[in-house]
């Protein structure tokens, strides 16, 4: 009995310690080298848990601790801010991303600023420094190049002639490296939007009707956009059967979006439904 | 008998090992991280309902769990789509001769009836620093945006949960010139 109380003193004992605050944690017996290695198995060794549950956090504090130079881990912290509408949080931790790998991570804060924010010109502003930055490629943050993005911005903006000289950009680009139909569709669909919205229908067509080629046919926005055109123009026929292919696609799950967030110009069925009513007021008034 | 006592001996024996297998699994993945409860209370984004506004009007369904922690409800939360809170808002909305700009953030709670509540209210600048906005902008936009006929009941399979919602106000001037997520 005395044993097994003993026994449970050490393990009370072991446990306190155990749980002991990490900020008194010091890894400066260890080297550069040491504490990168480290840094890197704490973060990435809890890379399951919840995004934004303390546990998470705890560990990624934990990481930067041992090694402030992990900026994967830096970037991490801001991520559940930024995810759950807390922007004052967000925005100092991003920015000291930035300043941790500004070659890195300078293109992904415009990213932010573009879609969670709609701030076009601070998103711009971030886009442009990649460029000095890393003079000799162009970056792609989350995937695509900041010229697309940067079409995206100037869209936002409004500014139809800049949005759609970086599409011609991105797609001259990527038509030169990997060929036309390595180019993703949003970025026809959207410089078809800009053309349509600057006034330049023809323009606008030729760039959706790429969005609906390379789309095999399934796009609820590109249908939209251009039965939207066709219907100004009194083609009133070939508008209806767009405006219902686009329904059908539309509720086949075949339309813009983003996980996160609306995505920029996001066609709703109440958009194509008020197209088809036009549409069909228009044929009734030929007939 | 001897037999009987042979199997129940391997029996317990599997049971244990079967427990320490799943204690040493749930330890290594879970139990062994550390959290520093003095910097982070509780997960990001978690809601005290204490202290949110408009906390006494509708309660909470069942034991009180809270669903879409993770990003809100963008895709599911609108009553009738984005579109139509959208429409709702701007149709609402009056400047009132407010002329700030940047963000009102609301971070909130709607229960499993489809009902808003617990409400925290984030006034932004546009340098994303927080900061005080015109009282009566801000009152008004709690008061669209606590409005129940703009939000949809949540199910997880066919049962109706709480869950977790914000909406962002970006405002130029006075006005609303975009609404997010």
């Amino acid at each position: 009995m005395e044993k097994l109380l003993k026994y449970c003193l050490k393990s009370a004992l072991f446990i306190v310690l155990f749980s002991c605050n990490n900020s008194e944690e010091n890894f400066d017996h260890l080297s550069q080298a040491e504490r990168q290695k480290l840094s890197t198995e704490v973060f990435d060794g809890g890379s399951h848990l919840p995004q934004g549950s303390v546990k998470s956090m705890t560990r990624i504090e934990r990481a930067i601790a041992i090694d402030p130079g992990n900026c994967d881990a830096v970037r991490e912290l801001s991520v559940a801010y930024l995810k759950r509408g807390m922007p004052d949080k967000w925005k100092p931790q991003m920015d000291k991303t930035v300043e941790c790998n500004p070659e890195i991570w300078t293109g992904y804060r415009g990213y932010n600023y573009l879609w969670f924010y709609r701030d076009y010109k601070r998103a711009i502003a971030d886009f442009n420094a990649t460029d000095s930055i890393t003079p000799d490629f162009t970056e792609a943050p989350q995937g695509h190049s900041v010229d697309f993005w940067r079409g995206i911005a100037y869209l936002g903006l409004k500014e139809y002639a800049q949005s759609i000289s970086y599409f011609d950009k991105h797609i001259a680009k990527e038509t030169a490296e990997s060929g036309e139909d390595w180019v993703e569709q949003e970025a026809f669909l959207y410089k078809g939007i800009a053309h349509y919205e600057n006034k330049q229908p023809e323009k606008a067509l030729e760039s959706l009707n790429k969005v609906i080629h390379y789309s095999k046919n399934l796009t609820a926005d590109g249908k939209y956009y251009k039965a939207l055109i066709l219907a100004e123009q009194q083609n009133c026929t070939k508008a209806l059967l767009l405006v219902n292919e686009a329904i059908a696609d539309f509720n086949n799950g075949y339309f813009n979006s983003r996980d996160y967030v609306e995505t920029i110009r996001q066609i709703y069925m109440e958009d194509l439904n008020k197209l088809k009513t036009q549409v069909d007021t228009c044929l009734a008034a030929t007939i | 008998m001897r037999i009987l006592k042979i199997v129940g001996w391997i029996a317990l024996s599997a049971l244990v090992i079967c427990v320490a297998l799943f204690a040493f699994s749930y330890y290594n993945y879970f139990g062994k991280f550390p959290e520093d409860r003095n910097k982070y209370s509780d997960y990001i984004g978690h809601i005290d309902q204490e202290t949110a506004l408009l906390n006494d009007v509708f309660t909470l369904c069942g034991e009180g769990a809270i669903y879409k922690t993770h990003h809100g409800a963008p895709k599911d939360a609108y009553n009738g789509g984005k579109n139509t809170f959208k429409k709702r808002v701007l149709e609402s909305y009056k400047t009132n001769g407010a002329t700030e700009s940047g963000y009102v953030n609301f971070r909130f709670l709607i229960n499993c009836e489809g009902n808003p509540g617990w409400f925290e209210v984030l006034e932004i600048d546009m340098n994303y620093e927080k900061t005080n906005h015109n009282p009566e902008m801000v009152s008004q936009l709690l008061s669209i945006t606590s409005d129940p006929t703009n939000w949809s009941i949540y199910k997880v399979g066919e049962d109706p949960v709480n869950y977790y919602h914000y909406v962002s106000y970006r405002i130029e001037n006075g006005k609303i010139t975009e609404i997010l997520p």
